[in-house]
């Protein structure tokens, strides 16, 4: 799959870092790493949140500085870490979170990126500027809505073509297949491909092992700050072995597996009835104790009306949720919380956490008594739990803006099911974590649900559903399929997540995503 | 009532609207690159007294004009130190800056023009030219934000800090020339109301327009011309108010007072939705992860 061979004959090399340290208070969050890239060549970094990637990169961008060590741009070294600095030297950078103006339209981003002189040239000989870049790379973007407007893969094709506009020939890329769908990042990387045989050097950031064999020439591992891997090739690895290294020790297939246990049926903890909200139809689930049901399926097929409707965010516009035989009031999450559902929600900042607040302030959120402790007390209280949770911090008066996406979903977990939970609702709870924290996570809710607690898991990864679940139902145009029990046939949960049934077809289903 | 149609209302209109147009441009620029200048009327109320000062002491109006601006941009790069550089809280650091403004103004007004003595009239300016002065600025503003890398890149400061400051653009060097320019633009519309119609400095001269052209920007949406125009309206209902005060006696003068304040205020209300605010308005910049 990797055509190693043609590439490495001019392997000439554009960048050299060497030895970069850069703390951030008391983190190490780079520890002595180097990165070489070289011309016409593909460069994979690969590691786990928080392992230093990204501040790497920003780095090179001019974004960040290195405390120590040094960055060689095509032979000259770098003295002076400005983001204008490096883009002078060649180099771009496409980060997570994109960088376009979003009020400006496609051609009014290149020019503020490029300026010609202090004259903004007219609207005219702007789009033809775009036109011919869109005409060399075939990278397809509009021009006649702003930016903010675009679709995801749009605003990143925009953001590869500002960066050839100025012909980098350093490109960096921040995760860049996490927000496309499979087809746009099969484009992506080809599109990759072409530009590096062009002679430039790109790196890309990514979690996923396929990307890596599928796209990259040579391969970085960082853990916690240090190469794991450096610079070798790609073909000299398999992805075990890049897997555990990326871990830090042997995976055997990344979950917890867990028998089909039936569980006390006859007692259902969680009961949903005839639940209608939005794009679902009269949802009926129960959940018994010790027991987790997953409920797989397309994003976009009704889960946020689920998740709305069972977390009380949203009054459903009928039907009922019992906790242990108690109907739930609608649209009441303080109800739901003092009968003991549990809730992990699928966006963790948005409806989690704090960050402006500190751990232990987190940890309080909901389960506030009357009075309060006073705070050096609060946050001695929270240690013991912090820990338990192994949530990785500096302490409890730490912000949880701080945290690595991993050790915010524990501290989510940690204020959810620690008061022992009667019910879980868990949404995509492994979603954006790096395989050991998504491990982590899974371990706990099997935890949770052998301690007695009913949990119903909505989830992306039919893999990870397979491996946790006792029973699966599909989610699928806002009705529910199944369910399936152990052993899983994955056929037919794969025809169930189309839409089909027992020969019978539903009414289409419609497309991936809520944007 | 036709006596509020006659030709010397409008003509009274654009007289009143002139110096509050001019403040509402100097907002205006600041706020499209994200800073709220809530000193606006502490600004227009220094160029006014350093307008008047200059203007007594040269005997030219023009040189009034001029000490109004600088003074004007003076207090921008005061203010764009505070919330800029310093970082600190816009709205807070603004009101204090207004406040501060209008008792130094009056102190130092008193201390040397009104203890024992009345306060010297100064020549004044004909309007035509701070008519046109005011269109080469809305001109000025339009060629800077539609037609130059400048503006363009002071909008995406306004817009998406971040993305502006990957490119390579000093998003604070950016927002210190636009408070500048903008507390400068305020000086000059004080400066105008005092060397121009008025011909005369009293204590708190400016009387709230630094506020009314704030909420002109929004009303204008950000646009030069739109908040020009709404400076215009402005300062018809001023004009018509002082003729009303004139005829209809059995309504209490400080009704018609009120006047510009309650049209301003309903027409900010029915805009409100329409106009959408620079998505970094009010935040300071803070490199980081």
């Amino acid at each position: 799959m990797c055509m190693g061979g043609p590439s490495l004959m001019r392997s000439e090399a554009l960048v050299e870092m060497r030895g970069i340290h850069r703390r951030f208070g008391e983190t190490h969050a780079l520890a002595g790493v180097d990165l070489c890239l070289r011309a016409g060549e593909i460069h994979a970094l690969l590691g786990s949140n928080g392992a230093g990637k990204t501040t790497l990169v920003r780095i090179l961008a001019g974004l960040d500085r290195p405390d120590e060590g040094t960055v060689t741009v095509l032979g000259e070294p770098v003295t002076k870490f400005e983001p204008k600095v490096l883009r002078a030297a060649g180099v771009a950078l496409v980060q997570q979170h994109f960088t376009l103006v979003p009020t400006l339209c496609a051609s009014e981003n290149l020019v503020l990126a490029r300026p010609d002189g202090w004259r903004v040239p007219r609207q005219r000989s702007a789009r033809a500027r775009l036109g011919a870049l869109v005409e060399r790379t075939g990278l397809t973007v509009r021009d006649d809505v702003p930016a903010g407007a675009l679709s995801v893969g749009e605003q990143q094709r925009l953001e590869l073509l500002r960066a050839l506009d100025a012909d980098a020939r350093v490109l960096l890329l921040d995760e860049p297949t996490a927000v496309l769908t499979d087809q746009e990042a099969e484009a992506l990387l080809a599109v990759c491909r072409t530009l590096a045989a062009e002679g430039r050097a790109l790196a890309f950031i990514t979690h996923r092992l396929g990307e890596v064999f599928a796209g990259a020439d040579r391969v970085t591992v960082l853990a916690e700050g240090r190469e794991v891997l450096s610079d070798e090739l790609v073909t000299q690895h398999d992805r075990a072995g890049l897997a555990s290294a990326m871990i830090g020790h042997q995976s055997s297939g990344a979950f917890t597996h867990r028998g089909g246990r039936a569980g006390d049926r006859a007692a259902g903890r969680l009961v949903v009835s005839g639940l209608r909200l939005g794009r679902l139809h009269g949802l009926d689930i129960s959940v018994a104790s010790g027991e987790i049901v997953g409920v797989a399926g397309v994003d976009g097929n009704g889960q946020a009306d689920l998740e709305a409707a069972l977390s009380a965010r949203v009054a459903p516009e009928s039907g009922t949720v019992a906790v242990d035989g108690a109907v739930l009031e609608p649209g009441d999450p303080r109800g739901r919380r003092t009968r003991g559902l549990a809730y992990i929600p699928s966006d963790r900042y948005q409806w989690g956490l704090i960050r402006a607040m500190d751990l232990a302030d987190n940890l309080e959120l909901g389960r506030v008594p009357r009075w309060r402790a006073r705070r050096s007390q609060r946050r001695a209280a929270s240690a013991p739990s912090l820990g338990h949770w192994d949530v990785r911090t500096s302490g409890p008066a730490a912000r949880a803006a701080t945290l690595s996406g991993g050790n915010a979903q524990k501290l989510v977990l940690a204020r959810e099911l620690d008061g022992r939970p009667r019910a879980v609702l868990a949404c995509y709870p492994t979603r954006g974590l790096d395989p050991t924290a998504a491990d982590t996570v899974a371990a706990r809710l099997v935890a949770c649900a052998d301690d007695g607690a009913g949990v119903l898991w909505i989830g992306a990864e039919l893999d990870e559903l397979l491996a946790v679940a006792d029973r699966i139902v599909v989610l699928a145009g806002g009705r529910l399929l199944g369910p399936f029990f152990a052993p899983y046939d994955r056929a037919a949960i794969g025809l169930a997540m189309a839409g089909v049934h027992d020969g019978e077809a539903l009414q289409p289903v419609e497309a991936v995503g809520d944007r | 009532m036709d006596v509020i149609f006659k030709l010397a209302t409008l003509e009274a209109a654009i007289r009143l609207g002139v110096p509050v147009a001019l403040a509402a441009l100097g907002a205006l620029v600041s706020e499209r690159t994200g800073v709220l200048n809530l000193g606006l009327e502490g600004m227009m109320l220094s160029g006014a007294l350093g307008g008047y000062a200059a203007n007594e002491a040269t005997g030219s109006a023009w040189l009034g004009v001029l000490a109004g601006t600088l003074i004007g941009a003076g207090c921008g790069a005061i203010l764009a130190l505070l919330v800029v550089t310093a970082r600190a809280n816009q709205v807070v650091t603004g009101i204090a800056f207004t406040l501060l403004a209008l008792s130094a103004t009056t102190y130092l007004f008193q201390l040397r023009y009104s203890i024992g003595g009345i306060p010297p009239r100064v020549n004044r300016l004909d309007m035509t030219p701070l008519v046109l002065l005011t269109l080469a600025c809305v001109a000025a503003l339009w060629f800077l934000f539609n037609r130059t890398t400048l503006g363009l890149a002071m909008g995406a400061v306004g817009e998406a800090p971040e993305a502006a400051d990957a490119l390579g653009y000093k998003v604070e060097r950016l927002r210190w020339i636009a408070t500048m320019i903008g507390g400068g633009l305020a000086g000059l519309g004080g400066a105008a109301l005092v060397c121009g119609p008025l011909g005369l400095f009293i204590e708190n001269v400016t009387a709230g327009r630094g506020w009314v052209a704030l909420a002109l920007v929004v009303f204008a949406g950000w646009k030069p011309g739109a908040a020009v125009a709404g400076a215009i309206l402005f300062g018809l209902c001023d004009a018509v108010q002082l003729r009303l005060q004139g005829t209809a006696t059995d309504v209490p003068y400080e009704a018609f007072l009120a006047l510009p304040y309650v049209v301003t205020l309903v027409a900010l209300v029915l805009r409100a939705r329409a106009s959408r605010t620079p998505a970094a308005l009010g935040v300071p910049y803070v490199r980081g992860m």
